[in-house]
């Protein structure tokens, strides 16, 4: 996997994720477990946090892919996948 | 003419608040609308508007002196005096109206927030003039920083206690790496070092005001309760159809459609949205309804969304988005906690089919809605699977009778089944 891509999608997250939950350690996150349940995220946060994921990368994650970012490790290899597809600009 | 701008009364039960820091200084002019200050208070860190134009001449409160609800803050040159009015029913007959500063929300993309420390959160404007809060300034000259080289973080690109301080540090919002987030940036405003109280005080103070509210709540008001299970199956379909031809900013969230079907019906049915107080019910003038927000440290918040029933879905989900972004981040607005009408509360989608609310006092009512479930469910006699969801409703038996608890509820659950006339 593209070393930048990875860097790039782990900000991402990071960044995203203390505008919406400034109070959670991400590294105290099981990247396995379920994230909404691990992190306590609601509804809105969550659409929160794909509209931040979308500003800071580019990636639009449509509804229907939303069982494919359940835990932290899904959804980094989701937006790296995704990142890759586009051309590198 | 000078006038005193006392503090408000945040909600029922408030006795005082601490000023943690002021976003003005005398000499400035104000408009109708802007956040003055920031004041601690048991449901966290507030930040207050003032509601005319007006000329601050004096600061009477200092950051970090506690004031009693209705004891002057600042000294303002105003047109008229109309002082004589108590801080809270100003406050709310002001928030009531239409076009108020919560009208005039920014966008979540918009929202001030100083904990933030990456690059986006640099002003996209320079500030036509420097603006200093009095604590920001004092904390320049103590450090020496030069306030002309900064740029400010604050509302209309003033320069904050934050910027003063980070700047001394040498750490400039623009030469921070976006990927420096291992350090945990400071969940609620500044605020001067001796005053600090804890997360566990915070926490303390904000169970105690919600033990004060459901007390009283469940002391003085007779609830009755209502509800009603309905299959969501058709609003869901409508809303995956709309929501997959939108970019994620412009989703929209089965909160919203909630929301505007409960703002819709209670135009129908007054007598849940509204006030108990002296003995009898006083309706509220605007649908503002109070969305509880749980907080992940603990304790629970139920900020207003101004006239919700002349909102379009649209505008009705960016404002939930950016409530409940600003009370994770403890910047909820003054006007936002003091006057909602009725409250909604939601256990998640993740959660319980049913909730049993307690109403917040002087309201009336409480709607809840349960997670949506999937259950067998008959339809002209044929049984087929349904994602079904449950409506409550706590009601003041002084205010309002079963009788038209129940055809609101049923009105709402109308309204939530036809969301494309929401």
């Amino acid at each position: 996997m593209n070393e930048s891509h990875q860097a790039r999608v782990q900000a991402g997250i990071r960044d995203a994720f203390r505008r919406i939950a400034p109070e959670i350690d991400l590294d105290a996150i099981d990247p396995t477990a379920n994230l909404r349940d691990e992190a306590d995220l609601d509804s809105v946060d969550a659409l929160n946090l794909i509209v931040l994921l979308d500003e800071k990368l580019g990636v639009e994650i449509p509804e229907s892919d939303y069982g494919q970012i359940a835990t932290l490790r899904d959804m980094a290899r989701y937006l790296e996948a995704r990142l890759s597809d586009e051309p590198e600009s | 003419m000078s006038k005193p701008y006392r503090m408000p009364s945040l909600g029922a039960g408030m006795e005082d608040g601490t000023v943690i820091e002021w976003h003005v200084e005398p000499g400035q002019r104000v408009r109708r609308g802007d956040v003055v200050g920031v004041v601690d208070t048991e449901k966290g860190a507030i930040e207050i508007e003032i509601w005319e134009d007006a000329e601050v001449l004096e600061i009477v409160a200092d950051p970090g002196t506690k004031v009693p609800v209705g004891e002057p803050l600042l000294v303002l040159a105003g047109q008229g005096d109309d002082d004589d009015r108590s801080p809270s029913a100003q406050e709310s007959v002001e928030a009531a109206t239409p076009g108020s500063a919560e009208a005039e929300s920014p966008a979540l993309e918009d929202v001030w927030d100083e904990s933030e420390a990456a690059p986006e959160a640099a002003p996209v404007e320079a500030a036509p003039r420097l603006r200093v809060s009095p604590v920001a300034r004092r904390r320049a000259r103590e450090l020496r920083v030069e306030l002309e080289s900064l740029e400010g973080s604050g509302p209309g690109g003033a320069i904050t206690l934050a910027d003063v301080e980070s700047a001394a540090r040498g750490e400039a919002g623009e030469e921070e790496a976006p990927d420096s987030a291992g350090q945990e940036p400071p969940s609620s405003p500044p605020r001067p070092k001796d005053e600090e109280p804890g997360d566990k005080d915070r926490h303390a103070a904000m169970r105690k005001a919600i033990a004060v509210a459901m007390t009283r709540s469940k002391r003085e008001i007779p609830h009755y309760y209502l509800a009603h299970a309905f299959s969501l199956e058709r609003t869901l379909r409508w809303l995956s159809r709309v929501n997959e031809e939108r970019r994620p900013a412009e989703r929209l969230l089965l909160a919203s459609l909630y929301l505007k079907a409960v703002a819709k019906s209670v135009r129908e049915f007054p007598e849940f949205n509204g006030f108990w107080d002296d003995g009898g019910f006083r309706p509220a003038p605007g649908v503002h309804p109070g969305m509880a927000i749980s907080l992940r440290g603990g304790g629970l918040v139920a900020p207003a969304i101004h006239d919700a029933d002349q909102r379009s879905l649209e505008e009705l989900t960016k404002g939930i988005r950016d409530l409940v972004q600003r009370a994770r981040s403890g910047h909820l607005r003054g006007s936002e906690v003091a006057d909602p009408t009725i409250t909604l509360t939601s256990l998640g989608d993740r959660g319980v089919e049913t909730v049993f609310g307690v109403i917040y006092p002087p309201q009336v009512a409480i709607v809840g809605v349960g997670s949506v479930v999937e259950r067998p469910w008959a339809v002209g006699g044929m049984v087929g699977s349904h994602r079904v969801v449950t409506l409550t409703l706590a009601a003041d038996h002084r205010a309002s009778d079963g009788h038209r608890g129940s055809l609101f509820l049923d009105r709402i659950a109308r309204h939530f089944e036809t969301p494309e006339d929401l």
